[in-house]
C-alpha cells in the first residue's frame, strides 16, 4: 500500500516585502505546521497583514513561501484549494443577498462541504433573502464564518476576524471555529489585537515587529520562560537593572515581565499573559498590541 | 463550467441595474412615443403621420424604414456603449471600491475564468440585450409604418442585422479600451482613460505644429473605429443609379474590411492588456 506523505504546512524562507522604499517584511523565516493554532501578534503596522497577504499570494514578494512544498505564486488561485481566509467583518459583497453569497461560494468551490454548510445554515438563523448590506456586523461575521467553514480546506488564516464585535459574538466565533473546523490535520493562523480572547486557544505564538519576527514559540513554554515580577518601588533598581522594555508602577509596587530564571528576594511572582510577554519582548504600551 | 456559470450569475446579480440601462432607455422612449400618439389621437381623432404633403413611393418608404431602423439601432448602440463604459469600471473595480475584493479573489478560480465571465457579460450581455431590444423596435416600427404606407418588414430586419454587426464592433472597441483603462486605474478609470486619449491627441497636435510631422489625428481614427458609416439618401441614390438592395449589398461588403480587422485586433490587444495589468495587481 502506498504511504501518504505528510503535509509539511507553510514554510517561509527569507521573505522580504517592499512597498516602494519601505520594507514591510524583513527576512522572515517561519515554519507553520498542520494541527496547530498559531497566533500572530504585533503592533499596528508591524507587518501582520503583509505577511498574511504574501502567504495567500495577494502580494508579490522576495523569498520563498511553500505550502506543502508547492511555491505560492503571486495571484495564483490554487492556494485557495487548501487555504481559507477571513479578512475582517466588512469583507463581504453587500450587493448580494445571503442566499446569493452562499450559492456563489458553493458553486465556485470544488471543496464545498454541503453537509457542514447545511448544519451551519440551520443553526445560524441568517435571513437568506436579506441583502448583506442590511445585516448587522455580527450577522455578517456569521455569514463569513459559514461560507469559510463550509470549505474542506486545511488551513485557515484569520486577520482581525472579530474586530468591532461584542464579547458574546467574539466568544461564539472562536467556539464555532474550534468546534466545526479545527482538528489535528488542520492549521489556523490568527492575527488579532484582542490577544486575551485567543490566548487560551493558541498553541504557538509569533511576535512580529517592524517587519521582523521577534519570536516563534510554543505558548506553554513561552509562559514558563517569562513571569511577572513585582517589588516595592524603593527596590525598583533591582528590576530596572535587567533593562525591561516595559514596566508598570502601581500602589507602591513596580512590576515587569522578566526571564523566569531571575530570582529576587521577597518578590511577588505572577503568571504573565501573552500581551505582557509581547510588551516585554517588543517594548511599547498595552494599547499597541 | 459550473464555476463560470456561477461567476456570470454573480456578475449579473451585482451589476443588473447597469446592464439593464438600455432596457430602461427603450422603455422611456416607448412611454414618450405612446404619450405622443395618444395626444395626437385625442387632438385629431385618428392616428396621423406628417409627410409634408409629399407623396411617398414604396421605394422611398422602404428606404425610410431602413434608415429609421438603422438610426434607432444606432441610438440604442450609443446607450449600450455608455452602459459598457460604466460596466467596465464597475466589474473591474467595483469590488475594490466596496472593500470586498478579497472575498472574490480568495476563491480557487483561475483569473482567466474570473475576467472571462466579466468580459463576456460586459460585451455579449450588453450587446445581446440591445440587439434584442432593437429587433423588437424594428418590428414595432415597421408595423406602425404599415398603418400609413406600404413598407417591407424585410428592410427593417436587414437594417437591424447590419446595424447590429456595426454596433457589436463599436461596442467591442470602446468596451475593451475602457476595460484596459479600468484595469490600469483603480479609481476614475473613465476620466483617466479619456485623459490618456486627449493627452495623446494634444501631443500629436504639438508635434505636428512644431515639427510639421503630419501625424494623423487620433480622434479622427477613433471616430472611424467607433462610427458606422451608412449613406441612405433616396435622391442621391437615384442619381447614382442605386437602389436599396444595392446599398444593402454594399453595406454587407463593408463589414469585411481592413477597418473591421483593426477593430478586432485593437480590441484583443486592449483585453489582453487589461488581463495583464489586472492579474498583476497587489491586493492590499
Amino acid at each position: 500500500m502506498e504511504e501518504q506523505m505528510p503535509n509539511t504546512g507553510y514554510q517561509i524562507r527569507n521573505l522580504n516585502k517592499f512597498y516602494g522604499k519601505f520594507q514591510a517584511l524583513s527576512d522572515v523565516s517561519l515554519t507553520l505546521p498542520e494541527g496547530r493554532i498559531i497566533g500572530l501578534l504585533g503592533k499596528n503596522g508591524a507587518g501582520k497583514s503583509t505577511l498574511m497577504r504574501c502567504m495567500l499570494g495577494f502580494l508579490s514578494h522576495q523569498g520563498t513561501i511553500l505550502l506543502d512544498d508547492d511555491p505560492i505564486v503571486h495571484r495564483d488561485p490554487k492556494v485557495f484549494e487548501h487555504v481559507a481566509f477571513i479578512p475582517d467583518v466588512s469583507g463581504l459583497d453587500d450587493r448580494l443577498t445571503v442566499q446569493q453569497t452562499i450559492d456563489y461560494i458553493r458553486d465556485v468551490n470544488p471543496r464545498w462541504n454541503e453537509h457542514i454548510a447545511t448544519k451551519l445554515i440551520s443553526i445560524s438563523n441568517l435571513p437568506m433573502k436579506k441583502r448583506v448590506a442590511k445585516l448587522s456586523k455580527g450577522m455578517k461575521t456569521k455569514l463569513y464564518l459559514l461560507i469559510t467553514l463550509s470549505l474542506d480546506v486545511r488551513y485557515l488564516l484569520l486577520e482581525e476576524p472579530t474586530l468591532g464585535l461584542d464579547i458574546a459574538f467574539r466568544k461564539e466565533f472562536f467556539n464555532t471555529i474550534l468546534g466545526e473546523f479545527f482538528d489535528e490535520s488542520k492549521g489556523i493562523l490568527i492575527s488579532t489585537h484582542q490577544v486575551e480572547e485567543v490566548e487560551d486557544i493558541l498553541q504557538e505564538v509569533i511576535f512580529i515587529d517592524e517587519g521582523r519576527i521577534l519570536l516563534h514559540e510554543d505558548v506553554d513554554k513561552l509562559k514558563e520562560r517569562f513571569r511577572v515580577v513585582s517589588l516595592p518601588q524603593e527596590r525598583s533598581e533591582e528590576i530596572l537593572a535587567h533593562k525591561p522594555l516595559n514596566v508598570s508602577r502601581s500602589l507602591g509596587f513596580i512590576s515587569a515581565v522578566l526571564d523566569s530564571s531571575l530570582e529576587f528576594e521577597g518578590a511577588t511572582y505572577g503568571r504573565a499573559n501573552l500581551a505582557d510577554i509581547f510588551l516585554a519582548v517588543a517594548g511599547g504600551t498595552n494599547e499597541a498590541v | 463550467m459550473k464555476q463560470f456559470r456561477a461567476l456570470i450569475r454573480k456578475e449579473w446579480q451585482t451589476h443588473r441595474g447597469t446592464i439593464l440601462i438600455p432596457l430602461w432607455f427603450t422603455g422611456a422612449v416607448y412611454v414618450i412615443g405612446i404619450l405622443g400618439l395618444m395626444i395626437n389621437f385625442i387632438r385629431e381623432g385618428r392616428l396621423t403621420i406628417v409627410t409634408g404633403g409629399m407623396k411617398v413611393s414604396a421605394m422611398e418608404a422602404s428606404v425610410g424604414l431602413y434608415g429609421v431602423s438603422f438610426a434607432m439601432l444606432m441610438m440604442l448602440g450609443m446607450v449600450s456603449i455608455i452602459t459598457a463604459i460604466i460596466l467596465a469600471d464597475g466589474m473591474i473595480n467595483g469590488a475594490f471600491k466596496r472593500k470586498c475584493e478579497i472575498l472574490h479573489l480568495s476563491q480557487p478560480v483561475s483569473m482567466l475564468k474570473v475576467l472571462g465571465a466579466k468580459y463576456a457579460l460586459l460585451v455579449l450581455g450588453t450587446f445581446a440585450l440591445s440587439a434584442a431590444l432593437s429587433l423588437v423596435n424594428s418590428f414595432v416600427l415597421s408595423g406602425l409604418l404599415n398603418i400609413w404606407m406600404p413598407v417591407h418588414t424585410y428592410y427593417a430586419m436587414v437594417a437591424w442585422a447590419q446595424g447590429s454587426v456595426g454596433m457589436l464592433l463599436s461596442l467591442l472597441v470602446v468596451a475593451s479600451y475602457y476595460w484596459l483603462s479600468a484595469a490600469l486605474f483603480k479609481r476614475k478609470s473613465f476620466f483617466m482613460g479619456t485623459l490618456v486619449i486627449l493627452g495623446i491627441e494634444i501631443a500629436i497636435a504639438v508635434l505636428n505644429y512644431t515639427g510639421k510631422l503630419g501625424i494623423p489625428s487620433l480622434m479622427d481614427y477613433i471616430a472611424k473605429l467607433i462610427g458606422i458609416q451608412v449613406h441612405i439618401e433616396p435622391h442621391g441614390m437615384n442619381a447614382l443609379g442605386l437602389n436599396l438592395d444595392d446599398l444593402i449589398a454594399l453595406q454587407w461588403k463593408s463589414v469585411i474590411s481592413w477597418l473591421t480587422l483593426q477593430k478586432l485586433v485593437l480590441s484583443a490587444v486592449f483585453v489582453a492588456g487589461g488581463y495583464w495589468f489586472y492579474s498583476r495587481r497587489e491586493l492590499t
